[in-house]
């Protein structure tokens, strides 16, 4: 426990600055609201209320940040060995296609066979579809940018067809799959509330991740791979397999974020399953400093600006773009504030705010 | 315990920012309408939009709209609105149904209505327009008016709604003129313009001279493509005629913000009943428009021909194939 | 009438590293002035001095008589000055006509037809081989340098300095290079050539000036010079330390730890890297390999330590692969994972060496007591276990690596310019360990470009030239004698 403590400790300045970013990007989100002729009091309002007003909308907000969190983990796990996935929407797909089919297809499979089905599946499917890209990298050398995308515009097309032909429902009336069986559904936390238990997993994956990362050897040439290639491979690491292993963790990553949301929320595959979770996840890694840990509260912020935005339309009938606007702000002002140039020029002035304190904390200089 | 009061605090705090700003009291009748894209669209959701627009200036009704991506965030907002006590709240597509049932269950007191769909609770209907009707119509007038005895259709997305309208077009044609030849494509988009001027194009080749379409914002190509070979075409969902003047010779007309205020005004009036609405001619919803500008150019035996199968469908002799 | 470029007295500290110590060199107009000497001897610290790059910490450059600003780039340029590094400042995706015009624009808008047939004019004039249309990125190494050196021709530069021009270059184009900078001369121009090759420097320059240790050696008219002369002036000749070690064939009679046989190596571009290398290192020996930097020491390296597989021969090592270890000539580059944390760069080594599958748990305090050691070992100076290792000074960088390679408790050790670029204590500690180490039994190959330190510290050596092995000797081989061995006159083993 006292390591826990102590882990809090360190991880003070890095809230502490989340939190600072967060204030100043609000009150940046004030100023240009009141000019665009809005009431920033009211809207902050309704803003917090919608996102956290009370269980139920704080239960929607971790709702919204769970697929959020899958891939902003699989991102993470990529960046950190040096591979630009931006494939992660993809690999979601591939997850929730594989989880689904599986499910549809063994309907009657009872709920301690059915989950872990659903999700090896996914995870084989999410691999396997990181796997591609990495595997173009290694042998031809082709940049993985390229390949993950069009991976994923692959993926939304095989989706697509699956809903318009093999999976689409029975009825046949609409591109969409049936729904999965109720044993196929993870069970919520609450009674009332739609939080379901992919948020534990959620946590639990980010939890393990960075175990992987920082407590076991594995994330250790994971990351040294990523970071310095050159020295890696002077430390005797076999660069290829490492790289390989990252996009198959990220593959599996992303799709348990697809097979949870199917699972957890929708109950079926439609065609606009994913709006572009892949790439928010990067924004979300990147607010996170690719820190695993890091990716919850970014996901969640996510999230919670969100059902935020929702709530801007639904009760001040503020447009959606507008709404979308606020959101933007926010994310891009933190990831301003975040910029290394402006990071230190912060800490400068925070230390030179710290030295005439009385009580000063922290080692020696 | 310090947690636990800062949590009490920040409670206190929020129950306070809430009665301050207050949620603002609306005695009437209130309307919720959840839009899958943006009211800007000019289209589905436009159409949408405006229906809300009119059941809050025709009934006096508080009205509220968000738009709504994904599927996670339909029952977060079906589920905000039943918790405000809204009497009627649209889903504006068949993918909103199941968020529909299941919310419905725990908001006994509000009416939610999807755009399309088969699902039907206590509270929950789909309504269904019978477009078939109108192409139905457009059909037999295609039919009667073609000179090369081919006439076909472009559509966007291979999906059964599309395919019922084709479907009674193409029964509408043969009714009148068994012989007829009918070819329909579909271009598997709502949004390539190109693909659809290049879909109508083949299908002039092959010697269609009237050609509906149903392919949402991609139907901008049909209309080029007619303009270019001068023939003839339908115009489908709403009013086209002025698109084209010259070639739109009718519209295939849902009034879908008509629609909105006729499910509004049930609802209003209590007369709710757990069941699919089939909105058609009979409810004034559907309807084949002729452009004006171009009446003159149908002959009277045809005009003859389509009043009379207008009535039977009205009376409801008829009954178009097709229909849902 | 010719103007002269010049410093005078440069001093320039880098921490408690003295990089320049009161360095004085000019350059006229229409000459051709070679600054030779080796790696770190402050060559290229000197001429970003000169172009206004970095700030001296005292001392004075002058045009003429007029005093410069120092630390000013947009005062040199204006004095006529032009560096063409060896990384060029080159835009791939632009025509050639477009690099030249670069920062040259007046107006917002230009022809491309007409700038293309301007520039074309241009280049034709100076009489180089180029194609004013032709896309940078698609060029050759040597053409690329010509566009650099048209960039500063066309901003009328009366001075150029060039970075090791010919270290980029496949033959045949150095021997254009020398053509064209013979003409530039002869135009008036006057010219820096930085390098650390002896016959090039002979075959093109009209003065050479060494530099060792951040001092003027000498400079000499070339036509007075002589390469065993400039050889010895580079590595310096300091009076030949006294033995430290006394057995000198301990080599003969001890067992063979690593042996290499006709090795041969290429680059990446198909050119010979190593050709016909073959000996034997024994336990408890320290063989030097003494050379000219770019001798091909680095593959020789990275071949014995596994990371290039040869192109023929073999290397055959008679200890575990986990139980070699080897101190990287880049020690920034392929030593260190920057952004990694002392302790975390520690644990990456400590892993290959216990063979640690992926699975293997790293406990923090391990990793830190494990990193304790090693600072401990050879006094690193530093926070502690978890501080950056980017923010360490180079002397404590080299120290931790080599007590990384330590802990390894290696069998065959190969060091590649260990103390390059590290101030005298840390230089004093590394040999001494390096000492240590043969004197406990392991097989020391030092590969160093400093040859005071191959007297110092090895039992034999071999000498490198382009890829062989041009003599063999010890520490009583004369040092003319393998002054000329490092200039590529072959000659029997000693």
């Amino acid at each position: 426990m006292i390591d826990f403590r102590k882990a809090l400790l360190r991880a003070a300045p890095a809230l502490g600055r989340g939190a600072l970013s967060f204030v100043v990007a609000l009150a940046l989100v004030a100023l240009l609201t009141t000019w665009a002729g809005y009431d920033a009091g009211v809207l902050f309002h309704t803003l917090f209320a919608g996102a956290a007003g009370d269980g139920y909308r704080i239960s929607e907000s971790l709702l919204r940040s769970i697929p959020l969190v899958f891939t902003g983990l699989a991102v993470v796990v990529s960046f950190r060995a040096g591979l630009w996935n931006i494939g992660a929407d993809g690999q979601f797909l591939a997850g929730a296609m594989a989880g689904t089919f599986v499910a549809l297809h063994w309907n009657g499979m009872a709920q301690v066979l059915m989950l872990p089905a659903m999700f090896v599946a996914a995870w084989v499917a999410g691999a396997f579809w990181g796997w591609i890209a990495v595997w173009i990298r290694v042998r031809r050398e082709v940049n993985e940018v390229i390949t993950t995308i069009m991976l994923n515009l692959i993926a939304v097309q095989i989706l697509a067809w699956l809903v318009h032909g093999p999976l689409q429902e029975q009825a046949g009336a609409y591109p969409q799959s049936d729904a999965v069986p109720a044993a196929a559904r993870l069970p919520v936390l609450f009674a009332g509330l739609r939080l379901h238990a992919g948020a534990i997993i959620a946590v639990v994956a980010a939890l393990l991740l960075w175990l992987l990362l920082f407590r076991f050897a594995i994330g250790l040439r994971l990351r040294a791979v990523g970071h310095n290639p050159r020295a890696a491979r002077f430390a005797r690491v076999a660069l290829e397999r490492y790289r390989i292993l990252a996009m198959l963790l990220a593959g599996a990553l992303a799709a348990t974020g697809g097979i949870v949301e199917v699972s957890g929320v929708t109950g079926r595959l439609y065609e606009n399953l994913s709006p572009g979770y892949g790439f928010t996840a990067i924004a979300v890694a990147l607010i996170a400093r690719l820190h695993p840990i890091g990716v919850l509260p970014a996901a969640v912020l996510f999230g919670a600006l969100d059902t935020a935005a929702r709530a801007l339309e639904r009760d001040l009938g503020v447009s959606p773009v507008f709404a979308d606007i606020v959101q933007a702000q926010v994310i891009l002002i933190i990831i301003l504030l975040e910029t290394p140039a402006i990071r230190t020029r912060l800490q400068r002035a925070l230390a030179g705010v710290q030295a005439r304190m009385p009580f000063r904390g922290g080692e020696h200089a | 315990m310090l947690k636990n009061r800062l949590i009490h605090f920040i409670t206190v705090a929020v129950v306070f920012l809430l009665s301050c700003t207050g949620a603002e009291k609306h005695s009437g009748f209130k309307v919720a309408l959840l839009s899958p894209g943006p009211i800007s669209d000019a289209g589905w959701n436009a159409s949408a939009w405006e229906g809300l627009q009119r059941i809050k200036s025709e009934l006096n009704a508080h009205v509220s709209q968000v738009e709504t991506r994904v599927p996670a965030e339909f029952e977060a907002s079906f589920r905000e609105y039943g918790r405000m006590g809204y009497d009627l709240v649209f889903g504006h597509g068949f993918e909103f149904q199941d968020a529909a049932a299941t919310v419905a269950q725990d908001f006994p007191e509000t009416v939610f209505i999807t755009t399309s769909g088969n699902t039907v609770r206590k509270n929950v209907a789909p309504m269904v327009f019978q477009l078939e009707q109108a192409t139905y119509l457009a059909g037999a007038l295609a039919a009667l008016m073609s000179k090369t005895g081919r006439i076909g259709g472009v559509g966007g997305i291979k999906i059964p709604p599309v395919q019922s309208t084709f479907a009674a077009f193409e029964a509408g044609a043969r009714a009148v003129r068994p012989d007829i030849k009918v070819s329909f494509v579909y271009i598997g988009n709502w949004e390539n313009v190109g693909a659809a001027r290049q879909a109508a194009l083949a299908l002039i080749d092959q010697g269609c001279d009237l050609l509906i379409h149903n392919a949402d914002a991609a139907a901008a190509g049909v209309f080029q493509a007619a303009a270019e070979r001068n023939i003839y075409v339908f115009g489908t969902n709403k009013d086209q005629n002025t698109i084209e003047p010259e070639h739109v010779l009718a519209s295939c007309v849902s009034d879908i913000p008509g629609a909105f205020v006729t499910m509004a005004k049930i609802v209003r009036d209590k007369k709710f009943a757990a069941k699919i609405y089939r909105l058609g001619m009979r409810d004034g919803i559907v309807s084949l428009v002729i452009n004006p500008r171009l009446a003159d150019r149908i002959p009277a035996s045809a005009r003859e021909r389509l009043v009379s199968l207008e009535q039977r469908i009205l009376s409801g002799a008829l009954n178009v194939p097709g229909l849902p | 009438m010719s103007t002269a470029i010049s410093l005078h007295k440069i001093v320039k500290n880098y921490g408690p590293f003295r990089a320049l110590d009161g360095v004085s060199f000019e350059v006229h107009s229409g000459e051709l002035h070679a600054l030779l000497g080796q790696n770190g001897a402050g060559k290229s610290t000197l001429m970003k001095i000169l172009y206004g790059l970095s700030v001296p910490d005292s001392g004075e450059i002058r045009l003429g008589d007029a005093v410069l600003r120092p630390g000013s780039t947009k005062e040199a340029i204006s004095a006529g000055l032009a560096f063409v590094m060896q990384h060029f400042s080159l835009i791939d995706s632009m025509s050639v006509a477009e690099n030249l015009m670069l920062g040259q624009l007046k107006g917002a808008s230009y022809s491309p037809r007409k700038l293309i047939a301007s520039m074309q004019d241009f280049i034709d004039r100076n009489a180089f081989e180029l194609d004013a249309a032709a896309q940078v990125g698609s060029l050759s190494v040597g053409q690329k340098q010509r566009v650099e050196i048209l960039k500063a021709l066309y901003r009328n530069a009366r001075f150029i300095i060039f970075d090791e021009p010919t270290a980029v270059l496949a033959p045949h184009e150095i021997s254009v290079l020398f053509a064209t900078l013979t003409a530039l001369r002869e135009a008036g121009i006057g010219i820096v050539f930085i390098s650390h090759k002896l016959d090039e420097v002979l075959q093109v320059s009209d003065r050479i000036t060494v530099l060792r240790d951040g001092r003027t050696i000498t400079t000499v008219n070339t036509s007075e010079a002589s390469a065993a002369q400039l050889a010895r002036l580079m590595v310096g000749h300091l009076p030949a330390p006294p033995p430290a070690r006394q057995s000198a064939d301990i080599s003969r009679s001890t067992p063979v730890q690593l042996a290499v046989r006709d090795l041969r190596v290429s680059r990446e571009d198909g050119s010979p890297a190593l050709e016909e290398i073959s000996f034997e290192l024994h336990a408890g020996e320290i063989l030097g390999v003494a050379g000219i930097d770019g001798s091909g020491q680095s593959e020789l390296a990275a071949a014995l330590y596994g990371l290039i597989s040869p192109e023929q021969g073999e290397v055959t090592a008679c200890v575990p692969a986990n139980r070699i270890g080897l101190i990287p000539q880049d020690r920034d580059e392929d030593g260190f994972v920057f952004g990694f944390s002392i302790a975390e760069n520690c644990a990456l080594d400590e892993l290959d060496m216990t063979d640690a599958g992926d699975w293997t748990v790293l406990s923090p305090q391990e990793s830190d007591r494990l990193a304790r050691e090693r600072i401990e070992a050879l006094d690193v100076h530093c926070r502690g276990p978890q501080q950056d290792v980017a923010e360490l000074s180079g002397g404590n960088r080299q120290k931790l690596l080599l007590a990384r390679v330590l802990a390894r408790h290696p069998r065959v050790l190969i060091a590649h310019n260990p103390t390059w670029g590290v101030d005298v204590q840390a230089t004093a500690l590394i040999r001494d360990k390096l000492l240590r180490q043969a004197e406990a039994g392991t097989a020391v190959l030092l590969i160093s470009s400093d040859l005071d330190e191959i007297y110092r510290l090895c039992d034999r050596f071999f000498v490198l030239f382009r890829g062989r092995i041009t003599g063999w000797g010890d520490r009583n081989t004369e040092r003319s004698r393998v002054s000329l061995w490092m200039t590529g006159k072959e000659e029997g083993a000693a």
